[in-house]
């Protein structure tokens, strides 16, 4: 069985290094960007089976970026991971096209939770030929 | 029958006559049946300029109130659109608030439960851990320490130790502040201060501050690869502590602008070091506090120099340093 595949965008390097690190613990194959061009770039270039996306992120930011992937047809699940928790950002990440929306600071041991659920959700919808998720 | 006094004209009119020009007609009453008391006026122009000065100052009372009028509503405008631009700053400000206070505690979080949760961490791993936590600790210090000045400025509440000190003593405090940081790859640090500098009036809490935050500025607008310098010089009865760096620089626009209370040039590039636009109106307020003086000299893509000017303490020389670390003396 291959290894998911998760991109971590996220400009903090400590935090950056804290998902790295838990995330490979828990079996998936990490691959960070930290700046928003990068993180776009890795998601053009090869789409990962998860996308952890921060909001605000040197020179693009992470609505953008969920904008841009939308797009593009891109159906990779995006976990958004914000400090944003004003209700208008919330409504916004998910209206661009984010799966999920978790608030920092977060309990580490939920957001891999719901990484799984939702990279199994994608797995089982590709299995019977249906998409998890509709164009933007 | 006419009676003339002060240029009116009473008529007394007998039955079938006509008052011409007066301009009020009565009934004589009942001993004189049909007959009529006019007034008139014995020159019609008296009435008539009379009658056109009223006119105009009645215009120009009407002028008058629309004029205040329209400056009340503009006064009333003034006031609803600068409160509406505080409440969007004061929104702001809580919104960046919460999400610079919430980073680091964020980060710290992440590595505290990985480090409890997990069974087998490696030596190096668990220091390197503890090591980004002391960072992480240290970052949401100064900013605490930053929302609290400022907090104290905006209710003039900040109140400065003055105390006479040596220049250099605000040097190597801020020196000393950043030196961890700015050690690391990727910065090129270096402090050059001239020999022989002088004392100075100051709280040098307080000044240490300001240049951190000139320095902490510095590395937050410089790239990859950053080259900052911290001098102080003693020129014509003042010290000038400058910080250079090879950053975004400033338009002319910003330099104007920058000292202001929220202001930052670059939204997503200060969110990656954290602020809430906040540093540079901290430092303004303390120099200015000390009775000195802020400038900033700056150019787009190559960087910019930010120098606070103290007045020097008279006549009187403190040690200072023979030679900075790189040997140069200014």
């Amino acid at each position: 069985m291959t290894a998911k595949k998760v991109l971590i965008v996220e400009d903090d390097a400590t935090l950056l290094r804290g998902l790295k690190d838990n995330f490979q613990a828990n079996g998936y194959e990490v691959r960070t960007a930290n700046d928003g061009q990068r993180g776009l770039a890795a998601i053009l270039q090869e789409p990962p089976d998860l996308v952890l996306l921060d909001l605000m992120l040197p020179k693009i930011n992470g609505y953008e970026i969920c904008r841009a992937a939308r797009a593009r047809h891109l159906h990779t699940p995006i976990i958004i991971l914000t400090a944003k928790t004003r209700e208008e950002d919330i409504y916004r990440g998910l209206q661009l096209g984010a799966d999920d929306y978790i608030t920092k600071p977060f309990d580490i041991g939920d957001v891999v939770s719901r990484a799984n659920a939702l990279c199994d959700l994608d797995k089982a919808c590709a299995e019977i030929g249906v998409r998890a998720r509709h164009d933007k | 029958l006419q009676n003339g006094a002060e240029g009116v004209v009473v008529s007394l009119l007998p039955p079938g006559r006509d008052a011409e020009g007066a301009f009020v007609s009565l009934p004589a009453g009942a001993s004189l049946p049909d007959w009529k008391l006019a007034l008139s006026l014995k020159d019609q122009k008296l009435f008539d300029a009379a009658t056109d000065q009223r006119i105009a100052s009645y215009v120009w009372i009407g002028v008058l109130v629309v004029l205040a009028v329209i400056v009340l509503a503009l006064l009333i405008l003034r006031v609803i659109r600068r409160q509406m631009a505080l409440t969007r700053l004061r929104n702001d400000l809580v919104a960046n608030v919460t999400h610079e206070l919430k980073t680091p505690l964020s980060g710290m979080r992440l590595l505290v439960d990985t480090l409890l949760n997990s069974e087998k961490l490696h030596e190096p791993t668990v220091r390197e851990y503890l090591s980004l936590i002391a960072k992480e600790n240290l970052r949401l210090s100064r900013l605490i320490d930053n929302f609290l000045a400022f907090s104290r400025m905006e209710r003039n509440k900040y109140a400065l130790d003055f105390h006479t000190v040596p220049a250099q003593a605000i040097v190597d405090g801020a020196a000393a502040a950043v030196q961890e940081r700015f050690n690391a790859s990727g910065c090129h640090f270096e402090v050059k201060s001239a020999t022989n500098l002088p004392l100075v009036t100051a709280d040098a809490d307080a000044m240490v501050t300001a240049v951190v935050n000139l320095l902490d500025n510095a590395w937050k607008y410089s790239g990859e690869d950053k080259q900052i310098t911290l001098r102080a010089a003693s020129e014509n009865g003042s010290v000038t502590f400058a910080v250079q760096d090879n950053g975004i620089g400033l338009s002319a626009r910003d330099t104007k602008r920058v000292f202001k209370r929220f202001y930052q040039v670059d939204q997503s590039l200060s969110r990656s070091a954290g602020g809430c636009g906040l540093g540079l109106s901290i430092v303004k307020f303390i120099v200015m506090a000390h009775g000195g003086a802020v400038r900033v000299e700056s150019e787009p893509g190559r960087g910019s120099r930010f120098s606070l000017v103290l007045p020097a303490k008279a006549a009187a020389k403190s040690g200072g340093r023979e030679a900075n670390k790189e040997g140069e003396v200014l």
